[in-house]
């Protein structure tokens, strides 16, 4: 489906090119708010609040190809913002990591799903020792494949450093997962 | 030979002897004259003993970091910057050549590139969660499908006007007893506001019947100032009725006008009876005073009932039973 006659039917107004739109990117919306929130129901509310910037802020995109980091600005804008919004809050009695990949649902949530494997609840969890300016970058470059133009656009900073950080923040992440037990040969963390 | 100093060629051969230290100690004098004397073969030896430690170093005696590490340094760095390229299939002929020669003898790096290569495409599949099925749903209803505030309240006006009230309506028309309701209440307003010496159109219908009674040939002068201009505009339908009726219309309105008269002078007294009750009332009310306001109520009532029926009556007693006559607001 051609997205600049789908982003023009969604302006206009159009509430099923808006629902396919809304289908097309929820996956890719839902997972960065996982990754910057990293707990699976406010993610969901977040993701939502997220499409719902987008819908009324939709005349402001004018150039399809640039749609997807338009969408993904609008995403780390509203995570950030909730990020700040619960910093000033005293901190919950969070279930640890461990024990959350643990739980055994009678149904397979989104979350479950996501993480399904060891090797992926050991990514995500090498994804939380990083710094928080090498996991946005790994967030950016690696899971959505947004172009070095781009990234740098949306942290305002020059192509050349995105691209060292880049490097700097794969090999930090292989490390972390080196450090978890994922090194090559090595049975992963179960 | 002892007193000939060695050639440049003599000492490049004895020159693996000499940094061993294997020479005798004449021939270690000899070597020393000739290198104190011969600038060449003094860099010559300074090179060789350096490669000799280069070599001597390392665990494993790798020639390769040795050199790297006295010239420009470590590649891993560099590496780094490509193992990403590489599991990407990005980087070009060169470079995928030079970063696997490096990966063949470079441990740490050839780990970290292997385990990028696995982490890559499961980074790629994290980048998409799918969430649970109402999740579509639910962003559509607060977002295409939310009501702006603009139509929830003309929804709130539509329901309201046009359910409620109009319904309401409706459902009073029907009722048998709503004609007598509707001319009770007009009755109470027109009192309200005609009827009463506080009345504050207490002067209208006297107006009304001045200017009816007007003749075309009566001066504006001996209207009152409210009625000249209701003279002065109705004067073209005055003129028409005079000249259609020859005057009748004048001798009823004289009729009407002095009935009218007697009737307001004959209920008088009840009509400022029941004034003063309807401020006792509002008193009351205001003094949240309900009991008495409740019997001030009846005392109105009854009060205007009595007004209504000397208004009608020319002659009865105003202690007549009041259920003896026909009074709509019974």
């Amino acid at each position: 489906m051609d997205l600049v006659e789908l982003l023009e039917r969604c302006r206009q107004g159009d509430e099923l090119a808006w629902e396919v739109l809304v289908r097309q990117y929820q996956s890719k919306i839902c997972a960065i708010a996982y990754t910057y929130v990293g707990s699976a129901d406010e993610a969901r509310d977040l993701a939502q609040d997220i499409f719902i910037r987008v819908y009324r802020r939709l005349d402001t995109c004018r150039d399809a190809d640039r749609f997807q980091a338009w969408l993904v600005q609008i995403a780390r804008n509203a995570c950030l913002d909730h990020l700040r919004r619960i910093k000033a809050r005293p901190p919950r009695q969070d279930i640890p990591a461990e024990e959350m990949y643990d739980l055994v649902a009678e149904q397979p949530d989104p979350e479950q799903q996501w993480l399904q494997g060891a090797r992926k609840k050991m990514v995500f969890k090498a994804l939380q020792t990083l710094s928080a300016i090498n996991r946005e970058i790994i967030l950016l470059k690696d899971m959505q494949g947004l172009p070095l133009e781009e990234i740098a656009r949306l942290l305002n900073v020059p192509i050349g450093t995105v691209k060292s950080r880049s490097n700097r923040a794969r090999i930090e992440l292989a490390r972390a997962v080196q450090g978890l037990g994922g090194r090559p040969g090595a049975e992963a963390v179960s | 030979m002892m007193d000939r100093r060695f050639t440049c060629r003599e000492l490049e051969e004895m020159l693996d002897d000499h940094l061993a230290g294997d020479l005798s100690a004449a021939f270690e004098h000899q070597v020393t004259l000739h290198l104190a004397a011969c600038p060449h073969c003094r860099d010559l030896v300074e090179t060789a003993r350096v490669a000799r430690d280069v070599l001597a170093g390392g665990e494993d005696g790798d020639f390769t970091d040795g050199v790297l590490a006295a010239t420009s340094g470590s590649s891993c760095e560099r590496a780094h910057d490509l193992i990403g390229d590489l599991a990407a299939g990005r980087l070009g002929t060169l470079d995928r050549q030079l970063i696997r020669q490096h990966l063949e003898h470079c441990r740490d790096c050839e780990e970290l590139a292997t385990t990028w290569a696995w982490l890559a495409p499961e980074l790629r599949e994290m980048g998409d969660m799918i969430p649970d099925p109402a999740f579509t749903q639910q962003v559509l209803d607060r977002t295409c499908r939310a009501r702006r505030p603009a139509d929830v309240a003309r929804d709130l006006v539509d329901d309201l006007v046009q359910r409620r009230l109009v319904g309401w309506w409706e459902r009073m028309i029907r009722r048998p007893r709503f004609g007598l309701e509707m001319a009770y209440a007009a009755t109470l307003l027109i009192v309200a506001l005609c009827g009463w010496p506080e009345a504050p159109l207490r002067h209208v219908p006297g107006q009304a019947l001045e200017v009816m009674q007007a003749s075309p040939s009566i001066t504006l002068a001996q209207l009152s100032v409210p009625a000249r201009e209701a003279a002065r505009v109705t004067e073209p339908a005055r003129r028409w009725v005079w000249g259609n009726t020859g005057g009748r219309l004048v001798g009823a309105a004289s009729g009407v006008s002095a009935d009218w008269n007697a009737s307001r002078d004959r209920s008088r007294p009840a009509r400022q009876q029941a004034g003063r009750h309807a401020d006792g009332v509002g008193r009351a009310v205001k003094q949240r005073e309900w009991a008495q306001a409740l019997g001030q109520m009846d005392l109105l009532r009854r009060d205007l009932g009595l007004a209504w029926r000397l208004w009608l009556n020319d002659g009865r007693s105003a202690d007549s039973n009041a259920d003896s006559s026909p009074n709509p607001m019974e």
